[in-house]
Formats: structure tokens, sequence, C-alpha cells
């Protein structure tokens, strides 16, 4: 008689069990999918951010390069690898230099490529130039007549790329 | 009491048949939000892959611009002559896969020479790992393909009064175009 009134009692709790983990299969799913896609929306968006500053950077500078149309040069200042492009401009009574460079500021501030637009008679001043793009090193160099840019993003990757800087000479030394 | 016990029973029935939908249905819902996932994350790789190999194909296009003999260039550069006429020039690929083939074509005028170089970067690799040769990419199919010309006039008669070349113009005019092409695997 007891196991009688026993079974329906323990049936009844088994159901409610198989029930409880049911729903708690249910629960541990849904959860392992958001995880999925939270991870694959991360992945996504690293990568593309990571893919805009290295195509937005080397077609900057490319642009740049083409746009001064054989006034470019690279020089050494104060320690600082400077790609320098001249604007000579008629209307205006001396000419411009543009300082592309990758500088990391003493102030702890972000570093990255920045560029400064100065009158050639000017002092070149790393730390007042325009960052153009942060968390980037840019290394500069240059083959003979080629200007070799070396980019390294924040995740280590490096990619490098040489631009034909129609020079008549060569670009001058590092 | 029998019949409030079957009553009960009923109503786990329903509640459970009701769960085995209602999961059923999430697993449908999981399965298309997975395949959405995997496609994002392989169109993201395709597309890193895309750009590098237009950084790529760039590199050697500025390389080649202005060679008066890229087929010097591209044998000094380590490029494997082309078997075929039409084949080109092969550079063997890679660590991350990229394959780049550059095909020279020259064309004479009455007053010089213009000289083209195509420059194709292929990459043959999925994101996962590497294919099988059945699953390759077509080799008519790059992933990024630009052309590099050079106009090379030819040299004035000496009796008459050579014009010196403007600075940066050289003996070239030159220009680069260039396609991106996705084939994503």
């Amino acid at each position: 008689m007891q196991t009688a009134r026993n079974d329906p009692q323990k049936t009844r709790h088994i159901s409610g069990i198989f029930v409880f983990l049911l729903i708690g299969i249910y629960a541990v799913f849904s959860l392992l999918l958001v995880l999925v896609g939270v991870r694959a929306y991360r992945g996504v968006v690293d990568a593309t951010e990571t893919d805009n500053q290295l195509r937005t950077t080397i077609s900057y500078i490319a642009n740049k390069v083409r746009a001064a149309d054989g006034m470019v040069s690279l020089r050494d200042i104060e320690g600082l690898s400077v790609l320098v492009l001249g604007e000579p401009r008629e209307d205006a009574d001396a000419d411009y230099e543009t300082f592309i460079y990758f500088f990391q500021p003493p102030s702890g501030e972000q570093g990255g490529v920045y560029e400064l637009s100065l009158l050639a008679s000017d002092p070149f001043e790393p730390d007042m130039g325009e960052l153009i793009a942060g968390t980037v090193r840019l290394d500069l160099s240059h083959e003979g007549k080629l200007l070799l840019l070396k980019l390294t993003l924040q995740n280590g990757e490096t990619q490098q790329m040489r631009l034909n800087s129609r020079v008549t000479e060569g670009l001058g030394g590092v | 009491m029998t019949q409030i016990t079957a009553h009960e029973g009923n109503k786990s029935n329903v509640l459970l048949t009701e769960l085995v939908i209602v999961i059923l249905f999430f697993a449908l819902t999981a399965v298309t939000a997975m395949q959405m996932f995997v496609g994002a994350h392989q169109k993201s790789r395709s597309n890193a892959l895309v750009n590098r190999a237009m950084i790529i194909a760039q590199d050697w296009a500025e390389r080649l611009n202005g060679q008066l003999r890229p087929e010097d260039f591209l044998t000094q550069a380590g490029f494997a002559q082309p078997d075929e006429a039409d084949a080109g020039y092969c550079l063997p690929e890679d660590a991350e896969g990229n394959e780049v083939r550059a095909v020279v074509l020259r064309e004479r005028f009455d007053a010089g020479e213009l000289v083209t170089v195509k420059i194709s970067v292929l990459n043959n690799r999925r994101q996962f790992g590497e294919v099988d040769e059945a699953e390759q990419v077509s080799p008519s199919a790059p992933f990024a393909a630009l052309s590099s010309a050079s106009y090379f006039p030819d040299a004035p008669p000496p009796d008459s009064h050579p014009q010196p070349p403007e600075s940066g113009q050289a003996q070239s005019d030159e220009h680069i175009d260039g396609s991106v092409m996705d084939h994503a695997a």
C-alpha cells in the first residue's frame, strides 16, 4: 500500500525534475548562442577596424606622395624619420611643406602617424602635428626612388608597401 | 483519487509537449543564427585577404612603374618565367598563400612603345585552412588585379633640338588603374 501511494509521488517528482532540466538546457543553449554571436560580432568589428586603419593610412600617404609629384624627401629630424612633401604655391609669398611622421608624445598620449603643414621657413615641432592614424606604427625608409612604408598595427601585424616617389634624384638619406 | 492523478498526468504531458515544441523552434532559429555568424566571420576574413592582396598588388605595381625592361626586373625579383606566352610571370605563394602573377604586354605606336604590366594576386586558401584541389578558386578569378602602364617615347633624331624631360615625368607617362575582384571561396 505504501509503495502504491509513493509511486505517484515519485513519478510526479521525476516529471518535475525533467521539466526543469529541459528548461535549464534551453537556457544554457540560449546563453551559448548569445556568446557565440558576441564573439563573432567582436571578431568582425576588430577585423574591419584593422583593415580600415591599414587601408586608410596607406591610401592617405600614397595620395599625398602622388600629389606632391616628385617634391618628396626623407629627412631625419630630431631622431624622427619624417616624410617631407613640398607644396610650392604661386598665390603665396612662401612655400609650404607637409611633414608626415610617426610620433609617440612624451606626455603619454596616444602615439601614431601625425601630419604637420608648415611654412618652409618655420621650425619643425613634432607635437604640433595632427593625428592621422592612432595605434599604427609607421616606419619610413627608401630603396632608391621607391619610398618604403612599413605599418605595424596594434595586434602585431605588419604590412609594407612601396611608393614610386617620382623624384629625379634619390629620396635623401634617413 | 485516480481521476485527479490522471488529470495531473495529462497536464504534465501537455507541458512537456509544449516544451519540446518550443525547444524545436529554438533549435531551428539557432541553426539559422549560427549560419549567419559563420557567414559573417568568413566574409570578414575574406575582406581582410582582399585588402592584403590589394596592397601586395599595389606594391608590385609601384615597383614596376617606369621599368624599361619589366621582364628582367621580374626575373631578378624571383618570378618564374612563363611556360606559355600569355601565362605571365609567377611568384610562388608566400606564407599567407598569396600568389602574384604578372603579364607583360607591349604595344608599339608611331612615337614610342606602351608597356603594360597586368598584376594579379591570387589566394586559394579558405579562412579555416587549405582547400581541396577540387574546390580551388579558378586561376582566372584573382583576388585583386592592377595594371601598371608606362609609355616610353622614342628618342628624338640626332639632328633635332632635344627637349629636356620634365621633372617627375622623365620618360614615362604613367598611370595605375585597378579593380578589386572578390572571389571569396
